[in-house]
């Protein structure tokens, strides 16, 4: 069990994505995101295709159940729009797909939906995502997250980038702890983002993201 | 009289250091580019044009700088095409 643990965060920290940050990259890019927390794990590989659409595929592992849960979706993430000024950017995003969910011996289709927009200067950054995955006949999980952060000291392109963030996470059918909030140190260098979240009843989240 | 021989001496001294070939020197101004994964695309895009000899990008300035090989061209549009490949927009063009 702990074996499996430390395999799962050493993936996660150093081969992964995270829950929908930068669904859209650029044309012709790769992206690979990992989040993880203490029940639930969720890996992403995208391809963008267009300067507004990528397709790529969703694993989530949830354990808030006694008995964990697994989702594979193949998606499509659309950058409904891009506000874009010398100084900032802002995004409105959708994404979702169908795909299956297992627990136990039960397979059945699984559909996911999403919506994210975000907002951010090189000193400043805000987002706000909705999550919701639906199948059949299991609970409903759903992942209402905001953040808000703050860059210490503005890098140039290639330094090392850092954020503090703040992270409130709601997630109505957990079992843990249903309300989640705590800071988040993003580190950013090139094109590899790491950071490393603590919620203030003491669980710990890592993501991981690289775009090529 | 020596004042018009001395102008017109330094203007041939000058015209003759800097070739008509002689490579030239783009300034982008980019709007959305607040991060290093907004670099990444660009800096993809502008790597796989054959007429870039080389390019800087200053986040700061929010600025990519290219320099066009000797003899080549970079049009508008295609400097434009990059960019707008990353969901960014192109605020000017400094030639």
């Amino acid at each position: 069990m702990a074996k499996n643990t430390i395999f799962s965060l050493i993936i996660t920290l150093f081969l992964a994505p995270s829950l929908g940050a930068h669904p859209v990259s650029f044309k012709g890019g790769y992206s690979f995101m990992a989040f993880h927390q203490a029940d639930m794990t969720d890996w992403q590989l995208l391809y963008t295709f267009h300067p507004r659409s990528a397709i790529g595929v969703d694993y989530i592992k949830d354990s808030m159940e006694p008995e964990s849960r697994y989702f594979l979706i193949p998606r499509l993430s659309w950058l409904v729009k891009r506000w874009n000024s010398l100084e900032s950017q802002g995004n409105l995003y959708v994404y979702g797909g169908v795909g299956v969910a297992r627990q136990g011996a039960l397979t059945q289709a699984a559909a996911l939906g999403a919506v994210e927009a975000d907002y951010e200067t090189q000193e400043v950054y805000v987002s706000g995502k909705a999550t919701q995955l639906r199948a059949e006949h299991l609970n409903a999980l759903e992942i209402y997250q905001l953040r808000a952060g703050f860059a210490p000291y503005v890098g140039e392109s290639g330094d090392l980038h850092a954020w503090l963030i703040g992270q409130a996470q709601y997630l109505p059918n957990a079992t843990m702890e249903s309300l989640r909030v705590g800071p988040v140190l993003r580190l950013f260098h090139r094109n590899v983002l790491w950071e490393l979240g603590l919620t203030t009843q003491g669980s710990w989240n890592f993501n991981f993201m690289v775009h090529w | 009289m020596k004042n018009r021989i001395l102008e017109i001496l330094t203007l041939v001294a000058l015209l003759g250091s800097t070739p008509i070939w002689a490579s030239q020197s783009i300034t982008v101004f980019v709007k959305g580019m607040v991060c290093d994964f907004c670099v990444r695309g660009l800096t993809k895009g502008f790597s796989g044009k054959a007429s870039v000899s080389d390019f800087k990008i200053e986040l700061a300035k929010h600025t990519v700088t290219l320099n066009i090989k000797e003899g080549a061209t970079l049009s508008d549009a295609e400097i434009i095409q990059v960019v707008e490949d990353s969901a960014m927009v192109v605020d000017r063009i400094v030639r």
